[in-house]
């Protein structure tokens, strides 16, 4: 076996952490002969299920199924607002992408520090991985307030030709803002204006939408969201 | 019903179930709840340990069904592997983010896990798939199965498991690699 091939019967097995978690995510989500593979040992390992039992959940639970998924129709196109919410209550795959942040934080660090000229900024250094709804991590970003911006480290993410992928800010009870387009060319640091920086704080969420090229021609997101995460603190 | 081994009339039921879904179908949501819940909520239960998380994960995890079923394609996977898979994945998820929180309970709590009932391995018997798998994981070495029970049912990772065996990372990777060698090499024969 390849070391590709050992990477997707580790995954299926569930046995991965931290960067090995954080690539074959990604891979998964953006390599078809990856997932495949991957798919494939799901399938042996399949009968071990037969061990687990059964048993009879509470009848409240289907109840409760059906109170979470009330007016939203099933299938893939979700429209954003909708499921800002929804997202919001995901708990980001939080070792697995530490990790990556760290070397994130690890690529802003070498850096020397600009001269303090004025007290740092109100706010604290949030994290967020944004992944898609079957939680492949499709993006890390790492807010840094003193410098208000934002590291943004793409994972699998190329957009179709003629498409662009923007990143949106969604405050807690607020409309979605833009923060500027995202590319897969590697880590990459987004200034943020100081009107926009008080939104970067714990319950606002990141999300990125397939819009066209050169991103939404209004102020709202108007493509499907691929994917998102909330902020937390580190 | 029994998992992975449902008969054909059965699987092309969930297939036919999931495919209303995907085109937003509610009753058909109900359906494939009564004829797998049971399933579903047997994998919560086992790998987290916790009746009151398992019933939380077993809520997400309909719900994912709900809005996922439009990727779901039968010609690439059993609709019933498909359920069980998310309903383990969201399972170890919410096991890793609870050990964050609270690491001395549940690592212990996984810690013991893989003990066989004996029901279960009545049940193995009868099934060929899964008397294959059973018997090609008895022909690895036994720390190297119990790796990969322990991962397949606790949802261990390899330094969760490395620390529990005493033995560096790097060693514990190499059984578990040969290990799935060796199983793949025999599910093939």
């Amino acid at each position: 076996m390849t070391d590709r091939q050992y990477l997707a019967a580790e995954y299926a097995l569930g046995i991965l952490e931290g960067e090995a978690l954080v690539e074959a995510r990604g891979m998964a989500a953006s390599d078809a002969g990856f997932a495949r593979e991957v798919e494939a040992w799901e399938e042996r390992l399949a009968p071990l299920f037969d061990e687990m039992g059964e048993e009879a959940p509470p009848s409240a639970i289907w109840e409760r199924v059906k109170a979470g998924i009330d007016g939203e129709r099933g299938g893939e196109v979700v429209e954003l607002k909708r499921r800002v919410g929804w997202w919001k209550g995901m708990t980001a795959a939080a070792s697995a992408i530490a990790a990556s942040l760290a070397l994130v934080v690890a690529f802003d660090a070498v850096r020397p520090p600009p001269p303090a000229v004025e007290a740092p900024q109100g706010g604290e250094m949030m994290v967020a991985s944004l992944m898609s709804e079957d939680k492949a991590i499709i993006a890390s970003a790492a807010w840094m307030p003193a410098k208000k911006s934002l590291m943004v480290m793409p994972g699998a993410m190329l957009p179709e030709p003629g498409r662009s992928h923007e990143l949106w800010i969604i405050p807690a009870h607020g409309k979605p803002h833009s923060l500027g387009l995202v590319s897969g060319d590697g880590p990459h640091r987004m200034p943020v204006d100081d009107a926009m920086a008080p939104m970067f704080a714990e319950a606002a969420t990141l999300a990125v939408t397939v819009e066209p090229e050169g991103g939404s021609t209004g102020p709202e997101p108007t493509g499907p969201m691929i994917a998102s995460g909330p902020l937390a603190k580190v | 019903m029994n998992g992975l081994s449902t008969p054909s009339s059965q699987r092309t039921a969930l297939n036919d179930a999931l495919k209303r879904v995907g085109a937003g179908e509610k009753e058909a949501l109900e359906s494939i709840y009564v004829a797998t819940s049971a399933k579903l909520f047997g994998i919560c239960l086992r790998i987290l340990r916790d009746r009151q998380e398992a019933e939380d994960v077993l809520q997400e995890v309909y719900v994912s069904v709900w809005r996922r079923a439009g990727s779901f394609d039968p010609a690439r996977a059993s609709p019933i592997t498909w359920l069980a898979t998310l309903a383990r994945n969201r399972s170890i998820d919410r096991l890793r983010s609870l050990k964050r929180t609270a690491p001395s309970n549940s690592v212990e709590a996984a810690a013991t896990v893989a003990d066989e009932r004996p029901d279960a391995l009545a049940e193995l018997e009868s099934r060929e798939a899964a008397r294959r798998l059973a018997g090609c994981i008895g022909e690895l070495e036994d720390k190297t199965a119990a790796a990969i029970r322990s991962a397949f049912f606790g949802g261990l990772t390899y330094s969760d498991l490395a620390g529990r065996a005493g033995v560096p990372l790097g060693t514990m990777k190499s059984w578990v690699r040969r290990g799935l060698m060796k199983l793949k090499d025999c599910l093939q024969r």
